[in-house]
């Protein structure tokens, strides 16, 4: 018999939303591998392939028989178990019942006293039998974002499973899922090929599922589509780049992708390049093409699902439906541009922002007088005169537009479009733009002044508003995507790079919401928004610092302003191997022992209550040394201040703790030389990082 | 094909998978689904097959007859299987190839959509059927009617007429398909008995809707609503809650609603509506009890409980 075998599981289903495909894959994957492992089965590696109708998976180099497990069996109680060294018949019939010989009893000590005990082998039972028993389980793991109920188990899916196709080399595993049972029997592409095939083995599969005419792997599938992309884009002319966001989508709406050219009025290129290119991909799916200089082409390039040759009434009609939608969006277009961005201010007041929180118009309003105070603190008063006022007034006016009715995510893209329509600055039209930024992972962030602290401001003030009415994220629980929000802020202010208080902000961003705000939300809010802020910027800084411990030790110290944080972080890393450092690291960590354990007594110590030489020299030193520290640390050169802090105090507090006994019987003493200690330790420790914190490897402990 | 040829051909074949062929519900609705046939009947246990075409108000989807897709007013044919069968994909394909849509010589596909109603508390998981990127079809599985989780799960299959008949009879604009050969008296166009109506409705619901007078209904209806359902009777009651919609979708034409007032209204609306469910289903049980003790007498029993 093989000691090897392939597995191959096809669930076969109706059309899957496209998002979902690929991270069900995914969770098979590793579905797969776990529930060999707990099986002890090995398995060599799994493969998955996902089309509209099918998430197959492939496991290959799977063992056949289950790996032997030795399992200790306790039996009777050694008195019990031997009468005068003699087997008892207890011991016997356990025995028996293990199937192990005298030779194997050993003795154990138990906290009940000593039991015999054997060692048996579990039976290793063959690999298709357990799979067929796990397998069902594994299918129902799989999750979705939402899944449905289509038949009377109340089994879930993201839709129906309609049939399963398992093999184990050349037999079929036997299962069933949701009243489907598993077969050798598999369908192909819904016209081109729709079958049933039957299937002999694992190895067939691919050549069964290639003649049904469905082209199984996702990758490859993809990489056709965007080869042929590139083909026609390059025989019109135009830029031959295609949208990797939309591709992905319709990749998975295809088992067959077929990839043809098509063309709208030039009339609609009035339109902005955002609304034709989110007219198409939402309701058609099809691809905008452009020139090289990024200018809109009135051409197009649809993918349709392997239909015989893509005749020509399916490119006539695909140009008919979009001449409808354009029509419509031109509608919508020319009923917006009747009336000025700023004449639809006053809408904003119908339009609620958070039942609780109010109007999008009183939000405006509150942006608007925070975006003042940004401005302020960052000394960029020419910019707020300019432009960040009216770009503020003007924010929310689209979301009033029958376009952002139609096409939400074109907020603040057609902001930017009408504002410059109406003869606004292109500052303040693109501060319009900007301040949704950024609008998910990875987007990109506002460039112009205005667009920054618009951005900033806007989303502070959402954040203060809901926590402020107890609205927060729990888990992945997180409606209003909070901690979106949170990072974009973040972002945006790093970004930009210059001082701001953050607990200034949010103060003040609280006031301007008024009794708004729950009154039991309020005590502590922007200490708690603070912290929400410094665990986005913590996932911020580990991707550049793997340094965790100095990010801890710098996020435990003063953290009012973010740009601060990520300087202190970055140089303490680069300085972290240095002598400077560790010198440093050793004054910190050696007061913070000390201090540690006392109360709160304060750090001045009274120079008249030091009783030995070595007090009144610690003391010099802080006294003569703290302005200068002080100072380095104010022009935020945490570098020097680290370095001098270090070769300051080391061999001072080194000297200090081998002749000096803090620990004296004395309370006046004891507490006048820990507030000594203190002093050393907080005059660094306040600002600029704790660093009892930094985790010290074995090797530099020596 | 001509129009009324294609109700009659789908008609026919819904028929044929035993479905009876309903008729279209006397008060105005935004869809199907909320005809009593849909809305009661994918409640409870029993077995269902229906198709009716139900015409269908949307207010808000008015374009004063210019654009060549959107209307306020059309025709949708409703399918309810319940509880759907597995081959309903298949099912569904065959009644385009005998509404004359050859499915190997277009691009159909399912594209996810999932549909739901927050007025009436509906939702489902599904698709919208693309037919060369036009949407024809809405397709649900529904999983909860006014709130309720439903089981058996019924199958929506929701035609949207015109954009079938437009490619059938290569219409490039829903006003120009044909109605009717006219039996040698001329061809009757869409456009002959619909497009002063549309631009009509649209003239009344964008400019001379009166919001304040809606309001008053709207506020009538949900009166007259509740007080039949204090009389458990919840079939008339529906009625004026399918009158609430049909208020709140004029209002909210008119661009006269708030973002809150808008969800104040619709969580009235779906308030009724699930009042009007409940009473269904309790009344269903009461049957269902009842005829599982045939000796009893119902109303008897009724009296006694």
């Amino acid at each position: 018999m093989k000691s090897t075998q392939d597995l191959l599981l096809e669930i076969g289903t109706e059309e899957l939303p496209p998002a979902g495909i690929e991270p069900a894959l995914e969770q098979l994957e590793s579905l797969f591998f776990e529930a060999f492992r707990a099986s002890r089965l090995d398995l060599k590696e799994v493969r998955t392939y996902g089309t509209p109708r099918r998430l197959v998976v492939q496991a290959c180099g799977c063992s056949t028989r289950q790996a032997a497990l030795w399992k200790e069996v306790i039996g009777p109680a050694r008195g019990i178990a031997y009468d005068n060294e003699k087997p008892t018949p207890a011991l016997l019939g356990f025995l028996k019942k293990q199937g192990a010989a005298l030779s194997d009893v050993a003795i154990k000590n138990t906290p009940r006293g000593e039991y015999v005990s054997v060692r048996v082998e579990m039976p290793a039972q063959p690999a298709e039998k357990i799979l067929a028993g796990i397998l069902p389980g594994l299918v129902g793991r799989v999750q979705f974002p939402k899944a449905m109920r289509w038949e009377p188990s109340g089994f879930r899916f993201a839709r129906p499973i309609r049939w399963l196709l398992c093999l184990w080399g050349p037999k079929v595993l036997r299962f069933s899922v949701a009243d489907v049972c598993s077969g050798r029997m598999t369908f192909g592409h819904r016209i081109l090929g729709p079958g049933p095939f039957t299937v002999r083995g694992v190895g067939q599969y691919f050549t069964v599922i290639k003649r049904a005419q469905v082209i199984l792997d996702h990758r490859e599938r993809r990489g056709m589509i965007e080869r042929e992309f590139e083909r026609l884009a390059r025989s019109q002319g135009a830029d031959a780049r295609i949208d990797p966001h939309l591709v992905t989508i319709v990749n998975h709406l295809v088992e067959k992708p077929y990839l043809f050219v098509g063309g709208f009025n030039k009339d609609y290129l009035k339109l902005p390049r955002e609304v034709l290119t989110t007219s198409m991909a939402q309701n058609q799916r099809i691809f905008l093409l452009s020139n090289r200089a990024g200018k809109p082409l009135p051409r197009f390039v649809a993918i349709v699902n392997g239909v015989a040759g893509a005749s020509r009434a399916v490119r006539a009609h695909f140009e008919g439906i979009l001449e409808a939608k354009l029509s419509d969006s031109k509608f919508f277009f020319e009923e917006d541009t009747r009336t000025r961005l700023e004449e639809k201010v006053p809408e904003l007041k119908r339009t609620v922002f958070e039942e609780r929180l109010g109007s999008l118009h009183e939000k405006g309003e509150r942006v608007a007088r925070l975006a003042v105070v940004i401005a302020g603190e960052w000394g960029v008063k020419d910019v707020l005169d300019r432009h960040l006022k009216r770009a503020a007034v003007l924010s929310k006016a689209d979301l009033v537009t029958h376009m952002v009715g139609e096409f939400p995510n074109l907020q603040g893209v057609m902001g930017r479009e009408y504002a410059l329509r109406d003869g606004e600055s292109p500052e303040v039209a693109e501060a319009i733009f900007e301040h949704y930024l950024p609008r998910f992972r990875e987007d990109i962030l506002p460039k112009t002044p205005a667009g920054q602290i618009l951005a900033i401001a806007d989303k502070i003030d959402t954040l203060i508003g809901f926590f402020g009415i107890g609205k927060v994220p729990t888990g992945s629980f997180d409606p209003f995507s909070l901690r979106r929000q949170a990072q974009g802020a973040v972002g945006v202010i790093l970004a930009f790079g210059r001082p701001l208080s953050l607990s200034r902000l949010l103060d003040e961003a609280q006031a301007l919401y008024g009794d708004r705000l729950d009154a039991k939300c309020r005590p502590g809010l922007s200490r708690k928004v603070v912290t929400f802020l410094k665990d986005r910027l913590i996932t911020i800084l580990n991707d550049s610092c793997d340094r965790f411990d100095i990010i801890d030790a710098v996020l435990s110290s003063w953290d009012d302003d973010l740009v601060d944080i990520t300087q202190r972080v970055k140089e303490l890393k680069d300085l972290s191997s240095s002598k400077g450092f560790e010198q440093a690291r050793t004054v910190v960590e050696r007061t913070h022992n000390i201090i540690q354990g006392a109360g709160d007594e304060g750090h001045k110590p009274n120079p008249k209550l030091f009783q030995e030489p070595l007090e009144d020299q610690l003391y010099q030193i802080y006294s003569t040394k703290q302005d200068e520290i002080h100072k380095l640390i104010e022009a935020r050169q945490y570098r020097q201040a680290t370095v001098e802090y270090g070769r300051t105090f080391f061999d001072a507090i080194h000297v200090f703790f081998d002749k000096v006994m803090v620990n004296v019987e004395e309370p006046k003493i004891r507490t006048n030389r820990v507030a000594l200690l203190k002093a050393v330790n907080r005059l660094y420790t306040d600002r600029v990082a704790d660093l009892s914190k930094i985790i010290v490897s074995r090797e530099a402990r020596g | 094909m001509v129009f009324e040829d294609l109700i009659t051909t789908l008609s026919a074949f819904w028929q044929s998978q035993g479905c009876f062929i309903g008729q279209p519900y006397d008060v105005e609705v935004g869809a199907g689904t909320f005809h009593p046939f849909t809305f009661f009947r994918v409640l409870g246990p029993a077995s269902w097959r229906t198709a009716y075409v139900q015409p269908s108000r949307r207010p808000t989807d008015g374009r004063y007859a210019s654009n060549p897709l959107r209307t306020q007013a059309y025709f949708q044919l409703q399918v309810i299987v319940k509880p759907s069968p597995p081959d309903i994909q298949q099912i569904y394909l065959r009644s385009l190839e005998a509404a004359g849509i050859s499915v190997r010589r277009h691009d159909v596909r399912f594209v996810e959509d999932d549909w739901e109603s927050p007025t009436l508390g509906a939702g489902g998981l599904g698709w919208e059927v693309w037919l060369d990127s036009l949407e024809i079809t809405q397709f649900t599985y529904f999983q909860q009617m006014a709130g309720i989780e439903l089981n058996p799960v019924s199958c929506e299959i929701t035609y949207g007429l015109e954009r079938i008949a437009m490619y059938l009879q290569g219409k490039p604009d829903l006003f120009e398909l044909v109605w009717s050969n006219g039996n040698g008296n001329g061809e009757l166009l869409y456009g002959n008995l619909f497009k002063e109506r549309e631009i009509q409705y649209c003239t009344y619901h964008f400019e001379q809707a009166d919001p304040a007078l809606q309001q008053k209904l709207f506020e009538l209806y949900e009166r007259e609503a509740k007080r039949l359902l204090e009389k458990s009777l919840y079939l008339p009651a529906y009625d004026y809650v399918l009158k609430t919609s049909h208020s709140f979708n004029l209002l909210d034409a008119s661009g006269s609603l708030s973002t809150t007032e808008r969800q104040a209204l619709i969580g009235r609306i779906r308030g009724l509506a699930k009042g009007c469910a409940d009473q269904y289903l309790r009344q269903h049980a009461e049957l269902s009890a009842v005829s599982q003790q045939p000796k009893a007498d119902s109303r008897k029993l009724k009296a006694e409980s």
